[in-house]
């Protein structure tokens, strides 16, 4: 089995801090820092491709930036402090997104031509398609007449329950840099002759199965549907291309069950 | 205005001359300036009109600067006090391939106000950092939060933002919310 390590889960483990006893973290980190730490112990199965640890580096650097321009300077020593209090924490982060990038991976060679070719010949024009068919949540038609906000959520909670197929929920089509990834993702499933399975990591739902949310546009009504996952796009990637989408902590499971079996 | 590829060449000249005859306090002005100099020049930059990711790039370097070589002066006080020369000259000798790799670009920067190669500057400084941090010639995070004057608190709401930011970022954000 292989892991491949995608971006969101890379850098979700590295933003992190403990001061006064508490720890400030991402609401993902724990998931994450769990398959990466054992990842460290078990560096043959862990990819982090030189894409993802690019995009990583790129999205910390940008929410960064966005911190800094979120913060109001009174004055020039406040922007000096707030300017090395960001050089602060982005070395200590880029610190544990190196340490993480060293110690989990094998990296294996990716060859860009065919990766680039697989991105836009095979994953876009599949994933184009098939988003067609998918929606972000569902929306039972109710007539435009109910005004009334619980009247709505009630009946569209009640809809929902009736309905026999809920449809394909997917987040829409994914950014260039995420079908740069799942190209990469692909490559390596045919350079291993499908012989092993290969695992995405990934807290982003262009990745993973969806949570299926249902609401109403009208009243602004949204919600998740209690332990119902959409795997459909997920699984229709994984039997066209190869690479299984999955969350950080199923992976962990069944990357423990696999070297519990070996030593067995 | 200080040059920063002059200065780093002077404090290579300091530093081999310290091989020979061994660490003289009284001849430390070329890390002196180096010092001096960054501080000063992070201030320019941050009141420079170059937008704030530049900004930032350069103030890093800068930043990096200031930090490695003031680490560095320490270290050699430290070195002549215990006679423990030449062990730390020639350890600071091997970052001032580092500090001159990146001096130029800031240079350019002070000098025409502005660079195109923000991103080659970030690597530079980056690798600056960690070979700072390996060879011990970098502060540890507490003294570096007490030397700026940041508090825990201050740490803890940016670190927050930060992890909003990057979920925003990476797409991650629960849409229900």
């Amino acid at each position: 089995m292989k892991i491949m390590v995608e971006t969101s889960v890379l850098i979700e483990a590295s933003i992190f801090w403990k001061c006064n006893g508490q720890s400030v973290k991402g609401f993902s980190f724990d998931k994450c820092t769990g398959l990466l730490f054992f990842l460290q112990e078990h560096p043959e199965f862990g990819i982090v491709t030189k894409t993802v640890e690019n995009e990583a580096r790129n999205a910390l650097d940008k929410a960064v930036l966005r911190t800094i321009r979120q913060t109001y300077f009174t004055d020039i020593k406040e922007k000096i402090r707030t300017m090395m209090m960001q050089h602060i924490v982005s070395n200590y982060c880029l610190d544990r997104l190196d340490k993480f990038v060293e110690e989990c991976s094998s990296r294996l060679p990716v060859d860009t031509k065919e990766r680039d070719r697989i991105k836009t010949q095979e994953i876009e024009p599949f994933l184009k398609d098939l988003v067609m068919k998918t929606v972000r949540y569902i929306q039972p038609s109710i007539p435009s007449f109910v005004k009334n906000r619980e009247v709505r959520e009630e009946i569209t909670d009640v809809i929902v329950k009736s309905l026999p197929s809920k449809g394909i929920v997917y987040k829409g089509m994914p950014a260039d840099r995420d079908l740069t990834i799942m190209a990469e993702a692909t490559f390596i499933c045919r350079k291993c002759k499908n012989k092993e399975k290969v695992y995405v990591a990934s807290i982003d739902n262009h990745f993973i199965p969806n949570k299926v949310q249902v609401g109403s546009y009208l009243s602004g009504y949204k919600k998740y549907l209690e332990n119902e996952l959409d795997p459909t796009v997920r699984d229709s990637l994984a039997t066209q291309f190869g690479f299984i989408g999955e969350e950080p902590a199923k992976i962990l499971e069944i990357a423990k069950q696999e070297t519990s079996g070996q030593t067995a | 205005m200080f040059n920063y590829v002059e200065g780093c060449e002077r404090l290579r000249k300091m530093l081999n001359t310290f091989l020979v005859t061994g660490i003289d306090e009284v001849h430390l002005e070329p890390l002196d300036d180096l010092i001096k100099s960054s501080q000063i020049d992070e201030v320019k930059v941050l009141n420079s009109p170059q937008p704030l990711s530049q900004q930032r790039v350069l103030f890093g370097a800068l930043r990096n600067i200031h930090g490695t070589t003031d680490e560095m002066r320490a270290k050699l006080r430290i070195a002549r006090a215990i006679h423990e020369n030449p062990k730390t000259v020639e350890r600071a000798l091997e970052m001032i391939d580092s500090l001159c790799a990146v001096a130029p670009y800031i240079d350019e920067f002070l000098t025409e106000g502005g660079t195109k190669e923000s991103e080659k500057i970030n690597e530079l400084s980056r690798a600056l950092y960690r070979k700072a941090n390996y060879l011990g010639f970098y502060q540890n995070l507490a003294t570096q939060l007490k030397q700026a004057r940041i508090s825990e608190n201050d740490v803890e709401d940016f670190v927050k933002k930060l992890t909003e930011n990057i979920e925003i970022e990476v797409e991650t954000t629960d849409e229900t919310l």
